[in-house]
């Protein structure tokens, strides 16, 4: 196969599960090479979440229909149209005119008598109930500081703007500043549900970092929280466990990925797994299988 | 290497489908809809819909703020070009191409960050119960990929890429939605994942962090 090319048919095939074996070693032989093939697949993958049916869908097509008919059907300048409207409309625009001109020629006037008023020495300026103060008075001078950790935590990001500052960072391709913004989070905003699904991502940034140990900690985190159980995150576990070369934890995680989630993308991988550890002897070095 | 093996298809359920009380194919129904008979142009729309919703998010991700927007913004062109549609291509796909344009413009006025803040704030606040966690990280993680695609590529190159990556086209179907020559959507598929290439090289992306987690 020629490796400039990107072998779309190939790729088609793999997708409808008809490639044979020997085609399928040529193109994961361009795929190890070709990041934008990779890409593609990786995105073939994640497709199908995105694009699934959602139980708003039926309600949001209603919608944008009914919306894009009322714009289509509104009657144009509907007011304007007889000559009464038409006058109102001249009306209004020579207030609005009329308005601005007024405002203009004022307000200059009206500025400099509030600068020029000035505060008698040693008295404070306060302001009159019910108005505001004039902003174009000197400001006084700041009132004693308030402490410090409430200064701090209204300078802290908000759990939704670390969250995106990590998902950007791994985008620009900085995985390790991507980590220490989840964990910053995580530190920051412990119950957050941002944090949940972070614990899910830096798990699999420290995947791809090859750090196992704390992958799976991130991963643990992850499953440990109530609520749905993320396929994704039950697939870092077991894929870290085999990392750290835990064997009988391995084979559990991968077991209880297939008993979740039986139409998984990774179910192939994970039987596959599951019949290479039942080769092997169990390792000593794992206790028991557990997280 | 685990493939997904249902390949999604832009135009499934969707095309020749008589929508809810209605009969006839999505032809018929465009060819009624140019006289402007309001009931007619809401059938049309009714059935037309789904494909343009697929589009919308595949490009834009199922939570974007501005989805609905999008999808309405689609609708509307859809009827207006109506007159100038030469019937000569599948409706599903007419519609499919002006619903790609308009996602693509959404995309191109996103900021990043604002656009990953608001997403989430949309998709966890309004959204807890009935969104899988991993829907939403699927979401998110595509959501860099398009964004790329959108700022880096040319626009005809970002079509064909779009189509094929995010709403699972084959060659033909681009050609097809893009009205060009099945050669030519070969060509622009080509040129635009060889840009992407090295954009992603560029950047640091290897096939290992962008494969499945083996």
């Amino acid at each position: 196969m020629n490796c400039d090319l990107h072998p779309e048919a190939f790729l088609d095939r793999a997708l409808s599960g008809t490639l044979s074996a020997a085609e399928r070693q040529d193109l994961d032989q361009h795929l190890a090479t070709c990041v934008a093939c990779s890409a593609h697949v990786a995105a073939a993958e994640r497709v199908r979440q995105r694009l699934a049916e959602q139980p708003w869908d039926e309600q949001l097509d209603r919608k944008a229909v009914e919306r894009a008919m009322t714009v289509l059907y509104r009657p144009r300048f509907a007011g304007l149209r007889s000559g009464r409207g038409l006058w109102l409309g001249f009306a209004l625009t020579g207030l609005l005119l009329v308005g601005g001109v007024a405002g203009a020629v004022l307000w200059p006037s009206q500025r400099s008598s509030i600068v020029s008023f000035p505060t008698p020495p040693g008295q404070a300026s306060a302001p009159i109930p019910g108005q505001a103060e004039p902003r174009l008075v000197a400001e006084p001078n700041p009132l004693p500081s308030e402490p410090t950790a409430q200064r701090s935590h209204r300078a802290q990001p908000s759990a939704a703007v670390l969250f995106a500052q990590a998902i950007a960072l791994r985008g620009e391709g900085k995985v390790e500043a991507a980590i220490a913004a989840h964990l910053r989070l995580q530190r920051l905003y412990p119950t957050a549900r941002e944090t949940r699904l972070s614990f899910a991502l830096a798990g699999r940034l420290l995947l791809e970092k090859g750090s196992p140990e704390p992958a799976l900690a991130q991963f643990n985190q992850y499953l440990a929280r109530p609520g749905d159980v993320g396929e994704e995150a039950l697939v870092g576990r077991a894929t870290a466990l085999g990392r750290l070369g835990r064997s009988a934890s391995e084979a559990a995680a991968w077991r209880e990925v297939l008993e979740r989630h039986p139409g998984s993308i990774y179910a192939a991988h994970a039987r596959k797994r599951l019949a290479t550890l039942a080769e092997k002897p169990p390792s000593a070095t794992d206790p028991s299988p557990s997280r | 290497m685990s493939l997904p093996h249902d390949r999604l298809s832009l135009s499934d359920g969707v095309r020749n489908r008589a929508p809810v009380g209605g009969e006839g194919d999505l032809t018929t129904l465009a060819r009624e809809a140019l006289g402007k008979d309001p009931e007619k142009v809401r059938r049309f729309l009714d059935g037309v819909t789904p494909t343009v919703r697929r589009t919308c998010r595949g490009v834009m991700g199922f939570a974007h703020p501005d989805l609905e927007d999008a999808i309405q913004e689609s609708l509307i062109d859809i009827v207006r070009a109506l007159p100038q549609y030469r019937f000569e291509a599948d409706v599903s796909h007419y519609a499919a191409k002006i619903a790609l344009r308009v996602a693509i413009a959404e995309r191109k006025k996103d900021r990043a960050r604002v656009e990953s803040m608001r997403l989430l704030h949309q998709t966890i606040e309004s959204r807890p119960q009935s969104l899988d966690p991993a829907g939403i990280v699927a979401d998110v993680e595509c959501s860099w990929l398009t964004r790329l695609v959108v700022r880096k590529l040319k626009k005809s190159q970002t079509e064909a890429v779009l189509l094929r990556f995010f709403l699972g086209c084959s060659v033909e179907e681009i050609a097809s939605i893009t009205g060009v020559p099945i050669n030519t959507a070969k060509t622009r598929l080509r040129t635009g994942k060889d840009k992407l290439r090295r954009c992603l090289e560029k950047r640091g992306y290897s096939p290992e962090a962008l494969g499945v987690i083996r």
